[in-house]
Formats: C-alpha cells, sequence, structure tokens
C-alpha cells in the first residue's frame, strides 16, 4: 500500500539512510567546533545611535567566535520596558538589555537579573582593580544596590546648555556659567535681537535642571519626597519668571528642531541630541555644561546594562564578554564619539578618537565630558515613574495655568508620598 | 452505589443524543472561555493582589485596591473625563446619525456610495485613524484644520495642546469615528419599518413632519435603544485615540478610564490597581445598561 516510491527500492533507501548519516556527522562536526553561544540584546537605540550599535555589534561579532550577540532594537524606551515586563515574565527575557535604574530597581526586587559584579569581581575573565576604578566612581555608585553592583552603565548623557552663537554675540554677552548670568542672558537676548533666549518644555526634566543647580534633592535621607522645599520653589519660580516677562517660552515639541529654526537662543537638554543639532543647525552653535546654581550638577539619564538571571550559565558569561569589550576604554570612547552620549571611564576621555573628536569643534563636544565631575542621578525607586509625571503635572499647571508653585510642588510630593507607599 | 449507577446511566443516555449539538457549541465556548471567562475571573483574583507582573507571587491585600481607588483623585478625574467624552459623542452621533440615515432612506442611487463612505471611519482600525487626525490636528498654522479656519482669520489652534481644547478634538474625533455604525443600523432599522405604516399615515394626511414624529421615531425606538447601549459601552472603553493623540494629556485633561487602566498597568507596572479600574469600569457600564433598561424598556414599542 506504500505510496512512498523510494522506500520501495534498495538504493533509494540506502541514499536516504546515507544523507541521514551525512547530516547526523554533519551536525556532530558543528557541535565540536565548538559553535559560538548565541546571546539576544535589546535595547532602544533607533536612527544613528542604533546604527552605531549595529556596527559595533558587528565587529565585536567578527573579532572571536565564541559570542555571537543578536542585537535588536526594541522600540522607545517605553515599549522596551513593556517587552521586557512581558518576556521576564513569560520566563524568556534577552540575556542582556539597556535599563534604567528604576527599571533596575524593579528586576532585583523580582530576582530577575544577575548582578554584575558576579563577573566583574571573576578573577579569570573579570576586571582588574585598575580597571574598575578607570570607571567614574559616581557612574558604580549609582549602579549599586546595597552594596551590590548590579548593573554598568552603557548609553548615558547628560544635561547641557546648547547655544546659538550668533545671537549671543548680537546680544554682546558669553556663554552662561551661572544661573544669574543665564537669567541676563536670555534677557539682553530677548531685548537686543527680539528673538526669545530660552525655549523650554514645562516638565520634570526641565525642572530638574534648575533644581538641581540650585541644591535640590529628589529625595530626603530617609527616602520621602524632598523636592517641595526653598530649591524646588526657587527652580520653580526661576522659570516661571523669565516666562513671564516674555523673554522664554514653553513649547511641547522638539527642543532641538525649534533651536535649528534659530526662534531661541538657548535650550538646556540631553547631550545625546548633538547629532540633530549638528545635522540641522545652520549657524554657529555650542554646548556648554548646565549653568551652575548653589553649586555645579548635571542631571544624568540614559540606560545601563544589565544580564538576566534566567539565562544559562554559559549565555551569561558571554553576555559579561560583550559588556566587557562594549565598555572597554577604545570602544567605549568610538561609541561615545559616534552617538553623543557620554564616556563610562576614564582612560576612554585620553584615546586618540576621542581627543581627535573633542579636538575638532571642543565648544561643541567636550560640554558632556567637562560634566562628568558635577554628575546627578535620579533616584532609582519603582515609584520614580509616577513621580515623573507628577513633577512634570506641577510645573505645567504652574507654567500654564498660573498655579502657585509651593501649592504645585507640595501637591505633587504629597502624591509622590503615596507612590511609593503604592509600590511597596 | 448500586442504586446510582442506572440513573447516571439513565442521564447518560438523555444527554447523548444532544451529544453532537455541545460539539457545535464548543469551538464557540472555548474561544469565549480561554478569552473572555476566564479573563475576567482573573481580573478579578488579581484585583484583589498586589503585583507588578514579574514577582513571583501576587500578594493578597483584600480590597485594599478598591479602597485606594475610591480616594484616588486620577480615578475621578478619569471617571469624569469618560462621561464627558461619553455625553459629547452618544448623543451627537445618535443624532447625526439618524439624520443621515433619513437622508440614505430616501435618497437614490447614490445612498450605496454614501454608505460606503459613512461606513469607512469605522471599518478603519482607531490607531490609524488617529494618526491620522492627530496630523489633522497639528498645531502650527500648517496644520490642516488652522488652514481651513485660517481661511476666515481664525486661529490658528493648538488642538490638543490646550487644556480647554483637547477634549472636544478628541471627541470630535469620537464622533466622526461612530456615526458610519449609528447610520447602518438605523439605516436597517427605517427599512425594517412596514410601508403600511407610513402609506397610511399619509392618506390620513400626515405632514412629512408628523410621519417623522409619530410613525417613524416611535417604531424606530429598539433600533435607537440598541445603538444608545452599544454607543454607551464603546464610548466607555475609549482608548485608541488617546493613546495617540495625546497620552491623557495635556494636564489630564483627555485622561480617560481605559488609558488610566493602560498606564497603571503598562507604564507602573500595578497590575492588582489596573485590574480593579477594570473591574470597577465593567461595573459602571453594567449598571449604565441596566440604568437605561430600566427607564427606556418601557417606553420601546416593538413592532410585531
Amino acid at each position: 500500500m506504500s505510496q512512498i516510491r523510494w522506500a520501495r527500492t534498495a538504493r533509494g533507501r540506502a541514499l536516504v539512510a546515507g544523507m541521514l548519516a551525512a547530516l547526523v556527522v554533519g551536525m556532530w562536526t558543528l557541535a565540536a567546533s565548538a559553535a559560538p553561544v548565541k546571546i539576544t540584546f535589546w535595547h532602544a537605540l533607533g536612527g544613528e545611535h542604533g546604527e552605531i550599535i549595529a556596527d559595533l555589534v558587528a565587529e565585536f561579532n567578527a573579532s572571536q567566535d565564541e559570542v555571537l550577540v543578536d542585537a535588536q532594537y526594541q522600540g522607545n524606551y517605553g515599549t522596551l520596558m513593556q517587552k521586557l515586563m512581558a518576556a521576564v515574565a513569560a520566563g524568556d527575557p534577552p540575556t542582556l538589555t539597556g535599563s534604567y535604574n528604576n527599571w533596575t530597581s524593579v528586576f532585583i526586587d523580582a530576582d530577575a537579573i544577575t548582578p554584575m559584579a558576579r563577573f566583574v569581581n571573576d578573577a579569570q575573565v573579570g576586571l582588574s582593580d585598575d580597571e574598575l576604578a578607570d570607571f567614574f566612581p559616581a557612574f558604580l555608585e549609582a549602579n549599586t544596590w546595597d552594596g551590590v553592583l548590579y548593573s554598568l552603565p552603557f548609553n548615558k548623557s547628560v544635561q547641557v546648555l546648547y547655544y546659538n552663537k550668533d545671537l549671543l554675540d548680537q546680544a554682546g554677552v558669553g556663554v552662561p556659567r551661572t544661573m544669574d548670568e543665564l537669567a541676563h542672558a536670555v534677557r539682553e537676548v530677548k531685548a537686543k535681537t527680539g528673538v526669545p533666549g530660552l525655549a523650554l518644555r514645562p516638565d520634570i526634566d526641565t525642572f530638574a535642571a534648575y533644581f538641581r543647580a540650585f541644591g535640590g534633592e529628589w529625595l530626603d535621607a530617609s527616602g520621602n519626597p524632598a523636592f517641595d522645599g526653598e530649591a524646588g520653589v526657587r527652580a520653580i519660580r526661576f522659570i516661571q519668571e523669565l516666562v513671564a516677562d516674555g523673554s522664554a517660552y514653553t513649547f511641547d515639541g522638539w527642543l532641538d528642531e525649534e533651536f535649528n529654526k534659530g526662534n531661541m537662543a538657548m535650550f538646556i537638554h540631553s547631550n545625546s541630541t548633538i547629532p540633530w543639532v549638528r545635522a540641522g543647525a545652520t549657524f554657529a552653535w555650542g554646548t556648554a555644561p548646565v549653568p551652575a546654581g548653589d553649586r555645579p550638577a548635571s542631571t544624568v539619564a540614559g540606560q545601563d546594562l544589565v544580564i538576566f538571571a534566567t539565562a544559562s550559565e554559559e549565555e551569561q558569561l558571554a553576555a559579561w564578554k560583550f559588556v566587557k569589550w562594549l565598555l572597554s576604554p577604545e570602544i567605549n570612547a568610538r561609541f561615545s564619539v559616534g552617538t553623543g552620549y557620554l564616556p563610562v571611564r576614564r582612560s576612554a576621555l585620553e584615546t586618540p578618537v576621542m581627543r581627535a573628536y573633542i579636538g575638532q569643534a571642543p565648544e561643541q563636544y567636550a560640554s558632556g565630558n567637562e560634566s562628568l565631575d558635577r554628575l546627578v542621578f535620579d533616584p532609582s525607586i519603582p515609584a520614580w515613574n509616577d513621580m515623573r509625571s507628577f513633577i512634570s503635572e506641577a510645573v505645567e499647571s504652574v507654567l500654564l495655568l498660573g498655579v502657585d508653585p509651593q501649592a504645585a510642588l507640595s501637591d505633587a510630593a504629597r502624591k509622590s508620598r503615596q507612590a511609593i507607599l503604592d509600590h511597596m | 452505589m448500586q442504586a446510582r449507577a442506572p440513573l447516571s446511566r439513565t442521564r447518560l443516555r438523555r444527554v447523548l443524543p444532544h451529544i453532537e449539538g455541545y460539539l457545535y457549541v464548543l469551538p464557540a465556548f472555548l474561544i469565549l472561555g480561554v478569552f473572555h471567562l476566564w479573563p475576567s475571573v482573573y481580573t478579578f483574583f488579581l484585583s484583589l493582589h498586589n503585583w507588578n507582573f514579574i514577582r513571583r507571587n501576587p500578594t493578597f491585600i483584600g480590597f485594599a485596591n478598591f479602597q485606594r481607588l475610591w480616594s484616588d483623585e486620577y480615578f475621578w478625574i478619569a471617571l469624569k473625563n469618560t462621561a464627558v467624552y461619553a455625553l459629547g459623542v452618544v448623543p451627537a452621533s445618535i443624532v447625526i446619525g439618524l439624520c443621515l440615515a433619513l437622508l440614505l432612506s430616501e435618497g437614490g442611487r447614490l445612498s450605496v456610495l454614501y454608505r460606503v463612505l459613512l461606513f469607512t471611519p469605522v471599518v478603519t482600525a482607531a490607531s490609524a485613524a488617529a494618526v491620522i487626525w492627530k496630523w489633522l490636528y497639528a498645531p502650527g498654522a500648517d496644520g490642516f484644520f488652522n488652514i481651513l479656519l485660517g481661511l476666515f482669520g481664525l486661529g490658528p489652534y493648538r488642538w490638543l495642546q490646550d487644556p480647554s481644547l483637547a477634549m472636544p478634538s478628541v471627541i470630535l474625533l469620537g464622533i466622526w469615528k461612530s456615526i458610519g455604525y449609528n447610520v447602518v443600523i438605523f439605516y436597517a432599522g427605517l427599512r425594517n419599518i412596514s410601508r403600511e405604516y407610513r402609506e397610511a399615515a399619509r392618506i390620513d394626511g400626515a405632514s412629512p413632519w408628523q410621519e417623522l414624529v409619530h410613525i417613524v421615531l416611535p417604531l424606530l425606538a429598539p433600533t435607537t435603544y440598541f445603538v444608545l447601549i452599544v454607543s454607551t459601552i464603546s464610548s466607555f472603553q475609549v482608548f485608541s485615540q488617546v493613546y495617540v493623540m495625546t497620552g491623557g494629556g495635556p494636564l489630564n485633561r483627555t485622561l480617560v478610564l481605559v488609558y488610566y487602566l493602560y498606564d497603571r498597568a503598562f507604564a507602573s507596572f500595578r497590575i492588582g490597581y489596573a485590574a480593579a479600574i477594570a473591574f470597577v469600569l465593567f461595573v459602571i457600564i453594567m449598571a449604565l445598561t441596566l440604568a437605561q433598561r430600566a427607564v427606556l424598556q418601557h417606553r420601546i414599542h416593538y413592532d410585531r
């Protein structure tokens, strides 16, 4: 009854048996030649940034045959977090991912990730004491929970002041170094050129730049919201007054596009926006560290690298090898130069590629590195995401609806206290 | 034991002839069970817990999520906004839908074309429509609506950024999106009204207006009732256009219940709390439907 023709003849059967044997032998040889360990790496680096990380991953894959990294762009940061949570819940996360420190705290709480310290401190594959000390201490501190290093800094950016040199020159003012100079410059530009001196988004990131410079801390020593004190009110009044007299204005789109059109002289934003300004500005421009208030302080944003605990030992080790390579001085410098993100270790500053990059236009590219000794970080608590929206809402209600700054901030602090409880 | 055996055998004998019937409903029952019933039960289970998706086990906290909801100002803002949205969309889309259906039912050859045009928004994915409307609502002088109004010397308006315009803008899209469905249902309802009633009225000397008010509308009442309930339910579930166009802003002016639920579940990962919102939303919709039924049902004249 058999309809399978090849099985009827001896020659057919022999042929198939031979093919099967060849297949088995082939697979066995492949396995014996130690196929590379395949790992997945999720990130949210799109556009130009995405191309740079893709190139680096390809270079790493070609440079050795032990590890094969499959880097996957997951969309924006919100989408990345949703996919990570779904993947962890389903027990199938990537081997390695970019993660904000408040996400990392959620993963730690769920025992979902392996502390990076396990690999960093490993005698064979880890980092030497000198190598570890080469990382900027502020970054290591921000990646440490209860004394354990869980993650390592990756695409870190810092707020800087972007300025239109032509407009500042026309107004006869220099690049502001302090908040007082900033207020003066903003008003001079408006008075002399008619163009607003400053544009700002009515949100927490804008608030953070001034609040931190005026000495503010998000949480007090016992972890309670503390942004509704004097520094908070001063920061929000500072912005409010500039907006009120028309020398600054609020804008809720892309500030770099607005800047490139020449619609204002200055804005404070992440230094990772430099490539977009470089591509679009048709005038002399530069960047500088955020002007100092009571202290110099520059807010850091961006992600760290974490390795998931669900991956096999072999995969975790492979992920570590990639992390170690990606954060090595030369590669870190190239990533930083290509993307505008900060170098994460001191020796990257001394690499030829970094020196050449800064050297070609120090007034545009040096501000990030100049901010490295004055970095301040957002709280790494699960409720931070909610707190961000409460604070943005407070800033919006002051700037757009004229609500009293103290009342708005106190309200946001009250909601934040509740949110911290809710996330316990 | 021995006494029960024959009993179960008779039962089996009674059920067996119908086994085919059970098999026929099995696929539907499975789909409903897996995708509707079980999730509903599980949602209620989760609403009694504190969980963030990835902690090993949800913590049982009784009705604490519901208590918290009661004192959560954002929940009340979302509830109010959802009610505003429903009040903005439901009456307008029913009245406009009815008028268009009346025109269509009197209409000639082109009515098929008009039906297609009117129904297109309904079958367009809500998110796709929202992307296009977001573009129409662009805030600058080069936004589509601003160009139109600019011809009359008005604007430009910041449709989705201005706290007082954002909700009306979202409502306008909601009306546009739901009219088509209402037209089709009303149109079918109108076709079901026997010609004889209307002819009889005309012979008795009724004006077209009298014919509409005293014959057509009363006979259309079951359809109107259906449209009212379905539109109310769907406007309480509004999500896509808010997600795409405003993200609940500016200043929470377009924060609606389902968006808040989404935000709690998938931005803050407070799954238990989001489940509690879902459960409350279910109760609200159920209560509204029952209320509409209680108020309206005895006023509806069913023909036949």
